[in-house]
């Protein structure tokens, strides 16, 4: 590619020169011989002319040809002799019907390769097409198969939920009317054993109650209802609820709410189970003696809720997958009980006001987990 | 003061059994029906100041029930228990006029309080 441009160049310039040379002939000539000057240029020019109609480059015949003229236009300037000239005229006739001829012998070839070189690219083209549709009504044809079955699924998980919701039902209120006292009282022995099986029944519960939800969340059906939220209050009200816990394992749960209150345009329920599931989370994977502390700030407009804690922590690697439903770290399943839908059921609830959540964590050391909301429109209502 | 009634209308035996047990226990005088059309059928013989529906039965659901015994005892509270959690269930109820819903499974101090919350505004 490099010397086919090089190559042309040289062949620019070198006509450039011979444009030149020519010119100057011309202009010397002028004076002698007008006639047969201007006709040896003519011949020269309307050479090149031609074979710019047929040739991407100026073949050397052309040069050749052109060296003979102006030797013979020289020749004429100085013997003025017109046969010089006509002999010139002769070899450039020639020289057109050669390069006439071959163009008319090359013509039906060209053509014929140009229309098989059409014929080729569109059937090319025709075939990519076919080939597309194909690919895209297979494309479509797995789409609508795929949302199918995600609404089977989610009705599938909603009925099943559902059927198991009413025996689960069941179990729990007889437990519940056995120690309320509904058969006589009970000794501390039976008390435990009941208490143990309460447990359970709770915890299935909560998991069924969480798959539903994120069954609800996933398939659109769940929103929001956005209201002028103070998340100070809220953060008050949760550290308050999960005091208890908290206690019972002697870690410090603490509020840093310094400076003004924090609003939030959100939906307060569910701002409040994405924070509490974060405290509470905090509170079971933090060893006893540990600390537990929410901040709430404004950056730049946007309510900002952080969650730290000196618990067990987790590596870069986990702390990328906690978000996915199930997902539980090695070190956190010995700690405490858990699904591990929790968070997944925050990231999506955080997503859907339009903000996010992101967790910092050295493995050992603790965790902080941060949740940027949208800055809220009602600044001045809401205070 | 005699003891407040509570109608149960609910399908499923076990939740029945359980609810009725329950209810006795705090002193209540309970009326149990094991289907819609059981309660709708002789609903001019029974008065009661509360009922607790099943929301999802065979036969005639609890809206359906609710419309029915609105009819003839239109002071009635009617207090829904439903084992769908969908939000849906809840608003529809309301709007066709029921005091509250409760999910399944309930806990007994839930059903209690919203019981006893009820009963204190109508008396
Ligand atoms: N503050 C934290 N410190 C250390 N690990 C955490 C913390 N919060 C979450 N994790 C890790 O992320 C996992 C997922 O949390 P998530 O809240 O989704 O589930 P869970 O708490 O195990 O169960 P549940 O569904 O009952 O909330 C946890 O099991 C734990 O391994
Ligand atoms: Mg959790």
């Amino acid at each position: 590619m490099n010397q086919e441009a090089k190559r042309h160049n040289q062949v620019k310039r070198i006509d450039r020169i011979a444009i030149a040379v020519l010119l100057v002939f011309l202009g010397v000539t002028v004076v002698f011989s007008f006639y047969h000057s201007v006709l040896c240029l003519l011949i020269v020019f309307g050479l090149r002319f031609l074979y710019s109609l047929f040739y991407a480059r100026i073949p050397k015949t052309y040069w050749a040809l052109s060296a003979f003229g102006a030797a013979l236009a020289a020749y004429s300037l100085f013997y003025e002799s017109g046969v010089a000239v006509t002999v010139f005229a002769v070899a450039a006739l020639l020289e057109c019907l050669r390069v006439f001829m071959i163009a008319l012998l090359n013509y039906p070839s060209t053509v014929r390769n140009l229309e098989t070189l059409t014929q080729e690219l569109e059937k090319r083209v025709q075939d990519r097409t076919t080939e597309l549709k194909a690919a895209n009504s297979e494309l479509q044809r797995a789409n609508t198969k795929l949302l199918e079955l995600d609404k089977l699924k989610s009705a599938f998980v909603s009925q099943a939920s559902h059927d198991l919701r009413t025996p689960l039902t069941a179990i729990k209120g007889s437990l519940d009317n056995l120690m309320i006292g509904v058969a006589g009282p009970l000794n501390e022995k039976q008390t435990r054993i009941l208490e143990r099986a309460q447990r359970s029944v709770d915890r299935l519960t909560f998991l069924i109650n969480d798959i539903l939800d994120l069954n609800r969340i996933e398939s659109g059906r769940e929103k929001l209802q956005k209201t002028d939220v103070s998340l100070t209050t809220m953060v008050k009200g949760l550290i308050q609820e999960h005091k208890p816990a908290a206690d019972q394992k002697s870690i410090a749960l603490d509020a840093e709410l310094n400076g003004d209150e924090v609003h939030a345009w959100a939906d307060p329920h569910k701002m409040e189970r994405v924070i509490g599931e974060l405290i509470g989370n905090a509170i079971k994977y933090t060893p006893e003696q540990g600390r537990v502390t929410v901040r709430l700030s404004l950056q730049d407009g946007a309510p900002c809720v952080m969650v730290s804690d000196t618990g067990v922590g987790m590596s870069e690697e986990e702390s990328k997958k906690i978000w996915e439903r199930f997902y539980r770290t090695a070190n956190s399943q010995h700690m405490a009980k858990g699904s591990g839908l929790g968070l997944s059921i925050a990231k999506e609830l955080v997503e859907m006001h339009g903000g996010s959540i992101r967790a910092t964590s050295e493995a050992g050391r603790g965790s902080t987990f941060k949740i940027t909301l949208p800055p809220s429109p009602v600044k001045e209502t809401a205070i | 003061m005699s003891k407040p009634v509570i109608a149960i209308v609910e399908d499923e035996e076990e939740l029945r059994e359980n609810l009725c047990d329950f209810l006795e226990f705090k002193g209540y005088e309970v009326l149990c029906f094991d289907s819609g059309d059981a309660a709708v059928a002789g609903c001019g013989d029974w008065k009661a100041d509360l009922a607790l529906l099943d929301y999802l039965m065979p036969g005639l659901n609890g809206i359906e029930v609710m419309k029915r015994l609105k009819e003839v005892h239109p002071d009635m509270p009617i207090v829904f228990l439903t084992a769908s959690s969908q939000g849906m269930v809840k608003e529809s109820a309301r709007l066709k006029g029921a005091e509250a819903v409760i999910l399944k499974p309930y806990s007994p101090n839930e059903l209690i309080e919203t019981i006893e919350r009820i009963l204190s505004r109508t008396a």
